[in-house]
Order: C-alpha cells, then sequence, then structure tokens
C-alpha cells in the first residue's frame, strides 16, 4: 500500500471513512477471529491467539490500517482526530484481534517524540506490525505507588550504562521481546531528578524473567531481574535525567480515542449480563433489576465520560478532571459488574473453567478474579482519589 | 467570532449566579420559604424580567425559543442557591401548555405565564405525591359539550398556590384528560393548603379540587387522550427535580472543599488529610455521573419517551441519590458545625430527602429502568445453549 492511499483515507469524510473501513474488516478478519477480548486462555490457546493477534497487525499494516495516529514515515496513517474515535470503533464492533502488544502505544508514541532518528528507524516498524512486542519495566517490588522512589540503578561506562535491579508486576514479561525500563542514573535520594529511559532486548545477557502467578491462576505477568546488563548510551530515550518526565507524558491521541473500545465492549457485556439474568430467572427478582438498572446506567455513563473527554481532545484542551474522574468511575465499574454477574450465578459463578458444568466457559468467574487488577493497575484508585482531590478540587498536600 | 452553545450556557450560568447569589442562601431560602407566599416576590419578579419563565417557549407567547439546555442551566442554579420560587412550577406548566400547541388554551395561559404576571403548576401525580399511572388524583368526568369535571385531592404540588393549574385528571374508564384551570376564577371550587415539610426551602402544597369545571376548549389535549402529555410532564417534572440535585449537589460539595481547606486541627488544614481527600473525590465522582446523566436527560426534557431504558429514571435515580450522599457527606465532613441549624448545611441535606422522594423514589425509577431493558431485549437463549 503506498502512502498516497493512507494519505487518501485521512481525508474521506467519515461515513466513507467507516464504509472504507468495514469493507476492509469483512474481506481480511481471518475467519473465528472475535476471539475472547480477554486474556483468560490457558498457555497454549494464548501461545495460539497472540500468532493471530501478530498475523492480524502485519495484516493491517500490509493495507495501510496500522497505527492509525502516527506519522505515514514509521508505519501509521497519520489519521485526523476526527476519524480516530471512528477507526477503533468499528475496529472494536468488529471485534478484530487488540493489538499484540499494548504497550505499543505506550513506547512507541515515547520514541516517536523524544527518541532519535535511529531509534525510530529501528524500533517503530516492527512495533506496528506486531513483530517485536513490549513491556513496561516500571514497578518494582518497593517502587508502586510511589514510583519515584524506584532503585534499579543504570551506572554510566562510557559508551554504555550497566543496568542492576528487579523489577515486578511486568505484564506480559515472558512473550515480550523487549522492555522499556525506568532506571536511576543519578544519587540515591534523587527521586523523579535521578531517572532514565531505556530500551532493552529481553535475551540480553543478564536479564532473566520469570514468572508470576496472579490470583486467577494465570501467569500473566512477571518478575524481570537485571543483573549487570549492559546497555549502550543509543538505547537511552532522551537525555539523562529525563525519564520521568518521559514516562509520564502520555502523548498523541491514542491512548484517549482508543477508550471507545471499552464503550463498545461493555455495551455488548452488558448486553450479555443482562441475558444471563434473563436466562437464570433472576431477572424476575425486583433487587436484581434494581442491580441491572444500575448496570445499564453505568454503560451509558461510560460512553458519556467516553464523549466528554473527546470533547475537551477535540477542542484541545487537557482531559484533565473529566479524564482522572471517568478512570476513577471506570475501575470500580468494571468490579461492580463482575461483581452482579456473579451473584446471578449463584454457586455456578464458583466453579472453575475446567468443570464441565461451568457456564459460558467460566468468563465472568474469571472476569470477577481478573477485575480485582482494575483498582490496582496503573495506579491504585487511592492513588487516583489524591490525584482527583489534589490537582481537581485544589485541596491542600 | 462564533457563539457556541457552551458560552451561551456559561453565560446563563454566571448571570443565573449573579442574580441568585451565593452568600446566605440558605438564611435567605429559608426566611423566604417561611413567608405566607412561600417565595421571595422581589426575586421572581428578577427571574421574570430576565425572561426565565419563558426561556424555552415559543416566541409567539413572549418565550425566547430557547433550548432545554438553557432551562436545565436555569434550574440547576436554584437547587445550587436553594431557592424557592414559582419558577420550576411554571416552567413546567408553559411546558405543558407549549406541547399541546396552538390551541385555545395555550393561547389563553401562555402568555402571562411567561411574561411572570401569573404563576402556574401541575397537578400530575397520585394523592400521595407518587407519579399516578393508572390513579392519577384527580378523577375527571366529561360534560355535555365536551368539557369535564374535576374533583380531587393532589399533595406534594410545588408552588400549588400558582394561579394556573395544569391538572392531569383521570376518567374512570382509565382515560385521561389535562385541562388548564385557572385558579383565581375557580377560587370556589379550589382548596389549597400550604404542606408543613422537612425541606425549609421550598413551598409545596395540597390542591384540592371540587367540581371544577373546564370547557372543551381548555383541554391540553383531545378528550379522553392526554396520557401521552401526561407522561411527557412526569418525565420534564422528574427531570426538574434531578437537576435541583445536581446545583445543590455541586453547591454542598463546593462548600465543603472549602471548609476542609481553612478548617485546621492537629496543626494542618484538614483538608490534607487523605480520609477527607478522598471522602472528596469519592463526592466529585457522585457529583459528576448525576451531571452527566442529567445533561442527557435535559437535553430530551418534553420529548417522547425513548425505546427501552428511560435516561430520565437514570438521572432521577441517580441524581436523587447523589444528592442526598454528597449533602450527608458535607455534613460530616463538617464535624458538629454541619449540625448546627445556623450554619445551614443541613437545608440541602433536607431537599435533597425530598427531592430524593418527589415524583417516585430512586427504586421506582431504577424499576422503571430495568423494564425498559426487558422490552428492548427479544426473548434470547437459554443459558445452557450459550455455554
Amino acid at each position: 500500500v503506498t502512502a498516497v492511499t493512507t494519505t487518501a483515507r485521512a481525508e474521506l469524510g467519515e461515513a466513507e471513512f467507516r464504509a472504507e473501513l468495514r469493507a476492509f474488516l469483512g474481506a481480511h478478519l481471518p475467519h473465528g477471529a472475535s476471539a475472547p477480548e480477554l486474556d483468560r486462555d490457558g498457555e497454549s490457546e494464548a501461545a495460539a491467539r497472540l500468532q493471530l493477534q501478530r498475523g492480524w497487525a502485519a495484516t493491517l499494516h500490509d493495507h495501510g490500517w496500522a497505527a492509525p495516529a502516527w506519522p505515514v514515515r514509521w508505519g501509521g496513517m497519520e489519521l485526523p482526530l476526527r476519524l480516530l474515535v471512528p477507526y477503533h470503533e468499528e475496529v472494536a464492533l468488529h471485534r478484530a484481534p487488540a493489538h499484540p502488544s499494548p504497550n505499543a502505544f505506550i513506547v512507541g508514541p515515547t520514541i516517536l517524540a523524544y527518541g532519535t532518528d535511529a531509534q525510530r528507524e529501528r524500533f517503530l516498524l516492527p512495533i506496528v506490525r506486531g513483530e517485536e512486542l513490549w513491556c513496561q519495566g516500571f514497578s518494582e517490588p518497593d517502587a508502586g505507588s510511589d514510583l519515584a522512589a524506584l532503585r534499579t540503578t543504570a551506572s554510566a561506562r562510557g559508551d554504555h550504562y550497566v543496568l542492576a535491579g528487579h523489577k515486578v508486576w511486568t505484564s506480559r514479561a515472558m512473550t515480550s521481546d523487549w522492555i522499556f525500563v525506568l532506571a536511576r542514573t543519578g544519587p540515591a535520594d534523587s527521586r523523579s531528578r535521578g531517572i532514565s529511559y531505556f530500551l532493552v532486548p529481553t535475551d540480553a545477557p543478564g536479564v532473566t524473567i520469570r514468572p508470576l502467578r496472579d490470583l486467577t491462576g494465570g501467569a500473566f505477568f512477571g518478575e524481570v531481574f537485571f543483573d549487570d546488563v549492559v546497555v549502550p548510551v543509543e538505547q537511552r530515550v532522551g537525555e539523562e535525567g529525563d525519564g520521568w518526565r518521559l514516562a509520564r507524558t502520555s502523548l498523541g491521541h491514542e491512548r484517549s480515542t482508543s477508550r471507545i473500545a471499552q464503550v463498545v465492549r461493555y455495551r455488548r457485556v452488558a448486553d450479555e449480563l443482562f441475558e444471563l439474568a434473563r436466562a437464570t430467572g433472576a431477572a424476575r427478582e425486583p433487587q436484581v433489576r434494581q442491580r441491572l438498572a444500575d448496570a445499564y446506567t453505568d454503560v451509558r455513563l461510560l460512553a458519556m465520560n467516553f464523549e466528554r473527554v473527546m470533547a475537551r481532545v477535540v477542542r484541545g484542551e487537557e482531559p484533565g478532571a473529566a479524564s482522572s474522574v471517568s478512570r476513577l468511575f471506570f475501575a470500580t465499574f468494571e468490579q461492580r459488574l463482575h461483581e452482579l454477574a456473579l451473584s446471578l450465578l449463584g454457586a455456578a459463578g464458583m466453579l472453575d473453567a475446567g468443570d464441565p458444568r461451568v457456564p459460558e466457559g467460566g468468563r465472568w468467574t474469571w472476569g470477577f478474579l481478573n477485575t480485582r487488577a482494575s483498582t490496582i493497575g496503573a495506579g491504585t484508585s487511592e492513588i487516583q482519589r489524591n490525584t482527583i482531590a489534589e490537582r481537581v478540587l485544589g485541596l491542600p498536600r | 467570532m462564533t457563539t457556541t452553545r457552551t458560552d451561551v450556557a456559561d453565560e446563563l450560568r454566571r448571570s443565573a449566579g449573579d442574580v441568585l447569589g451565593a452568600d446566605g442562601a440558605a438564611e435567605r431560602a429559608e426566611r423566604a420559604a417561611a413567608t405566607e407566599r412561600g417565595y421571595d416576590d422581589e426575586l421572581w419578579r428578577t427571574m421574570a424580567s430576565l425572561g426565565w419563565p419563558g426561556i424555552a417557549a415559543g416566541e409567539d407567547v413572549g418565550g425566547s425559543g430557547a433550548t432545554s439546555a438553557e432551562v436545565a442551566v436555569v434550574v440547576a442554579e436554584l437547587g445550587r442557591h436553594l431557592v424557592g420560587s414559582p419558577l420550576v412550577p411554571s416552567l413546567l406548566a408553559v411546558g405543558a401548555l407549549e406541547r399541546a400547541g396552538d390551541g385555545g388554551a395555550r393561547t389563553r395561559f401562555a402568555p402571562a405565564l411567561v411574561s411572570g404576571e401569573r404563576t402556574g403548576t401541575i397537578l400530575v401525580t397520585a394523592a400521595d405525591g407518587r407519579p399516578g399511572g393508572e390513579r392519577l388524583a384527580t378523577r375527571s368526568s366529561p360534560r355535555a359539550g365536551g368539557g369535564v369535571r374535576l374533583d380531587g385531592r393532589t399533595a406534594y404540588v410545588p408552588g400549588g398556590s400558582a394561579d394556573v393549574l395544569i391538572v392531569a385528571a383521570q376518567r374512570d374508564d382509565g382515560a385521561i384528560d389535562v385541562a388548564a384551570v385557572d385558579a383565581a376564577r375557580c377560587a370556589a371550587s379550589v382548596t389549597v393548603r400550604r404542606m408543613q415539610l422537612f425541606d425549609a426551602t421550598r413551598a409545596f402544597h395540597e390542591v384540592e379540587l371540587h367540581g371544577v369545571d373546564v370547557d372543551a376548549d381548555d383541554l391540553l389535549a383531545p378528550p379522553g387522550t392526554g396520557g401521552a402529555l401526561v407522561h411527557e410532564m412526569e418525565r420534564a417534572a422528574a427531570t426538574m427535580v434531578a437537576l435541583d440535585c445536581v446545583g445543590g449537589a455541586a453547591r454542598a460539595l463546593e462548600i465543603t472543599v472549602d471548609y476542609v481547606t481553612h478548617r485546621r486541627q492537629f496543626d494542618q488544614p484538614i483538608g490534607a488529610f487523605q480520609v477527607v481527600q478522598h471522602r472528596c473525590a469519592d463526592m466529585l465522582l457522585r457529583c459528576e455521573a448525576a451531571r452527566v446523566l442529567t445533561e442527557q436527560a435535559a437535553a430530551r426534557m418534553w420529548q417522547p419517551d425513548e425505546e427501552g431504558p428511560d435516561v430520565v429514571s437514570m438521572a432521577k435515580a441517580d441524581a436523587g441519590d447523589a444528592y442526598a450522599e454528597v449533602s450527608g457527606a458535607a455534613m460530616q465532613l463538617h464535624g458538629a458545625i454541619g449540625y448546627t441549624w445556623e450554619y445551614g448545611l443541613h437545608h440541602h441535606f433536607r431537599r435533597a430527602k425530598l427531592d430524593q422522594a418527589l415524583l417516585g423514589s430512586s427504586a421506582y425509577h431504577r424499576q422503571r429502568v430495568a423494564a425498559g431493558m426487558i422490552e428492548q431485549f427479544a426473548p434470547g437463549p437459554t443459558l445452557a445453549s450459550r455455554s
């Protein structure tokens, strides 16, 4: 596909754009690709799904439908903001496989904005095509909510650094080819001022990855140990000591616009939950109806919050208050929804996925366990409340 | 330069804030509600002079032809400043007349309501103030010539001492009439009693009609066909209550944020304690959800029901609960001072509890949402066949 085709797409009206994207999805989506949107399979299924996702990422790129917000020069579509939501919405409605590396849209924009041309040349295309998968090395055993206390060190030795330390809660660590790491280049007490941003291959000598079993029973995240790992200076992004700023800046509109996928998914999940209530007969009970009404209201709110954040983005404003409030809302919403599902199922909700009697492959039970992470990962709800209190309400520190 | 809807709404909000004022709102509200009229007449005159009673009415009856979004801005400001006034009931009466379209009643009644020369309200519930459904408080008997005779007693009528009553009434066969009643002209057959309510900022009345005769051309819908209009009136009234909650809850949070920022204990502002900060963050979350839902409901005010779950019921349930919770949390975070009558925070809490109960409880509205969900779904496969 030529750059011209892609550029032409960026100029289409919304209706034609959607039609063209639908036609592409209809023709190219692998049969049966409406794969689970949640990572809840066993190991062999997980491997098969990852293969499917990588293949799909490459197909998207081959046809000029990959990385909608990125520059054409680096394999993206350079879509204007007005087409980003339609893009992500159509893709979600068609239940197309997700990109194999969600972190790609964290590290990619960082390299785009702060990396060298050599780094862009080296890393961006394999990211777009799903050929190299990434994980994020931020959290440490003693630096979770207080990330600026991180202790992994990167000692400068001329043309390279030597990395030593221990990262944890690293999602997809075992299946990633690269890890982007925050490490301390300043003195031990330098907090956020002494942190730099590095790109490290997971097969570098001295890198050890151990799976970490989570409460769902799966090993979705892992621990990463750096035992004097040599990292060339060329693999530092941005200036030394500027890593905190790079990690804290959310770049571009990819992440805010792609949240439409959550809206699409949860509209569907709410419908499925309602079906569940009806199928189990629970929908006749007044108390259950009250909770179903709340769940439905929450899904409406999710969509309305998304529209509100988007309206701000379109006006060129910071998502700000609307965004932090809707994040906190979303975290607790996911838990409420699955708690309702589980209570509808009664004892059947306690069946393990391996039991032949398990309803719907155990998805609700898995979702219930998995969404315990919703109020913890990427900033606990307590930290979110701190942020809202201090930055939105202006309460004293 | 273009003027966007947001600009218009912001300007209206500012001007409403200027007129209604924040300082001493509780005290003023309490004083006004305690008068015989039940509201501050001077403030009402000011509102009328600004065109608020006719803000969404047609220009041919003296209105400004604005959208329900502008109505929403003003009504939320009333809640914010604890105002009790004939504005909301008059807006509802005007809205009902507007929906009736060009006819005798609209032409006769709307202009004086729009100018604020007269006040209006609606009687649209069962006797106990709950949504009427099959049991509207007022009964209707057909008269020769197409008119009707109205009898019944309705409680919890907002501003029930109004000059014009828009009355929803039910016949023995279930058919529904909606009639405009000139209360002053029918004084002999209309009895109005002020109710003593928990909420000390607004006036509600019990209105009794005994044999009020209405001519055919004062009906807002052809005889016996008022059901759809009554439903719209109920939805608009519930939306007004939700808007009141949104304004009141936002104000209760603001007052609290201000208080915890300045109140010092243990040598620091209490707002620096996380336990206080998190409670405030949760209050904001409640306020924002209620506001977002209610803005959507307001945009659909005076429109027929949507297919499926009704956002008006979502808003009424959520905003009512949010106002009660947020004003309750506000009192808690104020400690003992919030418990005093003089501080006035309790007026928000009282108003919230009444709002929660008016025009259907939160449970009633959630039940409506669930019923809408059930209508929306065609019979599906059973659980067994899906697993």
